[in-house]
């Protein structure tokens, strides 16, 4: 090899100073449209608003779990049942006073006979019947969440002192109803990770099919001298604006779509779908802005997805080139 | 700096294009690389630029043999490679100034370490009011000149050109050979791949000449 002043400018005798102004613009070195065009950026965006719906479902799953198995719940009802040669009514008040007196419950309120025959009029029809039947009498309790009473201690006195009484803490129906949110967050968990697999697979293709349409550019830059590294950065800062894009997008939509759902189902009775979609906005179960923040996630991973993968699909095409 | 010994090369199940092809370039030497078309002048000068691996026989670039060279060490020779396509190979995004700076762009400097050194380069090659052009829009002999303009602007050790001087007239044609020429003399080795009889019968270099897959060296 010749030793040569290599670092020195290539020509003497020049020393204009540096004119940048007469260069216009650095162009990218791949361009944005031979690389993610809409149909790419619009698939994206919906995978993450499918994804954000999956989110803020599970969400509210994880949120009326946590409420429903929290150790108390905040209603209990006392029932008695009128058992022969029992007085009913007595058995009430008797059932009354023992809760009264029982400390964290907050009130007691006993439905009378013809609250309850209203409760079971839907079933029954507007008969006279309700007189003659043993329909069972209700005291609705509400408790004090933060000094709960002991609530097994509280049954077994009932059930020794009051004839025909049980203590029904909706245990049961909670046990149910937390199993049945427990299947449908293994579904939510399910579709999250099938919506991450079939965007990892979309981005797989749409690189390969970049690196392809733009195998003049990639071959010219290698001739150059261009490292791998070097030519994966210029593909890849498109896929990371794809995922940033299409996240961000996507999660504002899902945002809309639970506020405008919110919205709708304010006036639904309680205790419905409408009442779950409220908690998610409105804090029933917890802080409404940590669960539109939690959506804020979705172009995070989105990001993470479609840059990793696309940047290990360019260096995995380029592995087989010269 | 450059050795070939008994490569050939064929594409595929075809036949060969080179056969048995031995030589030697010294370092800041000059060459022509002569044959009709099709005689694998473009064959050859991809082997050289590391665009193809040969089917077989030993090459040695930089005193390194190619066959042995692992593919994280590509970057680095093919940077003391400089190449002008026969078909130019501009990118039709970019501009020239853009074009040229290429090869020291992918060498991560920046806008500012570069664009002094290829605003000269381009005023020398006489491309100085078409920096902001597009290929699209310059005439062969300009997009000939940027194409050489991007394979010298790096610097390199070795230069590499196919039919540089196959789109322009003949008086262009003179003055980018003594382009070549003035390159040569600052120490880069030259291989300048042409069929044209004419232009080579002005200047005194040694010929490597290939007819039929075939080298025969002329001094
Ligand atoms: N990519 C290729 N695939 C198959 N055959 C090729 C390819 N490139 C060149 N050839 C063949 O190799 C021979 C030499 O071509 P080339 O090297 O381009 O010659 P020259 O540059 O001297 O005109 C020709 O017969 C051509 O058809
Ligand atoms: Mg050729």
């Amino acid at each position: 090899m010749m030793a040569r002043a290599r670092k020195k400018p290539l020509l003497e005798g020049s020393d204009t100073p540096p004119t940048s102004t007469r260069v216009r613009r650095t162009a990218q070195i791949m361009p944005d449209s031979g690389v993610t065009g809409h149909t790419l950026t619009i698939v994206m965006t919906i995978m993450c608003y499918l994804a954000c719906l999956a989110l803020g479902a599970l969400i509210l799953i994880n949120n009326a779990i946590d409420t429903w198995t929290s150790d108390i719940s905040r209603q209990v009802t006392v029932q008695v049942r009128p058992l022969r040669g029992a007085d009913v009514e007595a058995e009430v008040l008797k059932a009354q006073a023992i809760l009264e007196e029982t400390p964290g419950i907050l009130s007691v309120d006993a439905l009378s006979l013809s609250d309850a025959a209203e409760l079971l009029e839907p079933w029954l029809g507007e008969t006279g019947l309700l007189e003659e039947l043993p329909i069972p009498r209700l005291i609705e309790v509400s408790i004090d969440r933060g000094a709960p009473p002991d609530l097994d201690a509280l049954s077994a006195r009932l059930e020794a002192e009051v004839l025909g009484a049980t203590l029904d803490t909706h245990r049961r129906w909670q046990d149910q109803l937390v199993r049945m949110a427990g299947t449908l967050r293994l579904i939510g968990y399910s579709v999250l990770i099938l919506i991450s697999f079939t965007t990892i697979a979309i981005i797989v293709y749409a690189t390969r099919s970049a690196m392809f349409s733009n195998r003049h550019i990639v071959e010219v830059l290698h001739l150059v001298g261009a490292e791998d590294s070097f030519i994966a950065v210029q593909v890849q800062r498109h896929f990371l604006r794809l995922g940033l894009r299409g996240g961000l997008i996507g999660a504002i939509a899902g945002a809309i779509t639970f506020t405008v759902l919110n919205v709708l189902s304010e006036s639904t009775p309680a205790g419905g779908v409408g009442q779950a979609i409220n908690s998610f906005s409105s804090g029933a179960y917890g802080f409404s802005i940590v669960n539109y923040l939690l959506l804020l996630l979705i172009p995070l991973v989105a990001t993470l997805i479609s840059l990793i993968t696309a940047r290990l699909a360019i260096m995995h095409i380029l592995h087989d080139t010269l | 700096m450059v050795r070939f010994e008994n490569v050939g090369l064929r594409y595929g199940q075809g036949p060969e294009v080179l056969r048995d092809v031995s030589f030697h370039l010294k370092p800041g030497s000059l060459h022509f690389l002569t044959g009709a078309s099709g005689a694998g002048k473009t064959s050859l000068l991809r082997l050289l630029f590391l665009a193809l691996r040969p089917t077989r026989g030993f090459i040695s670039l930089f005193d390194q043999d190619v066959a042995t060279v692992p593919r994280t060490a590509l970057p680095a020779i093919r940077r003391q490679i400089g190449v002008v396509f026969q078909d130019f190979r501009l990118l039709d995004h970019m501009t020239t100034f853009e074009n040229v700076a290429m090869p020291l762009r992918v060498r991560r400097m920046s806008r500012a370490q570069y664009s002094h050194d290829v605003e000269e380069l381009l005023d020398w090659v006489g491309l100085g009011d078409r920096m902001n052009a597009l290929p699209a829009v310059l005439s062969g002999g300009e997009q000939q000149r940027a194409a050489i303009a991007r394979a010298v602007v790096g610097q390199p050790d070795l230069l590499l050109a196919d039919e540089p001087t196959g789109n322009v007239d003949p008086a262009l044609a003179a003055r980018l050979m003594r382009l070549f020429i003035e390159l040569n003399k600052l120490g880069t080795t030259i291989l300048i791949a042409t069929h044209d009889v004419q232009l080579l019968d002005q200047f005194d270099a040694p010929r490597l000449e290939l007819g039929k897959g075939d080298l025969t060296i002329h001094s």
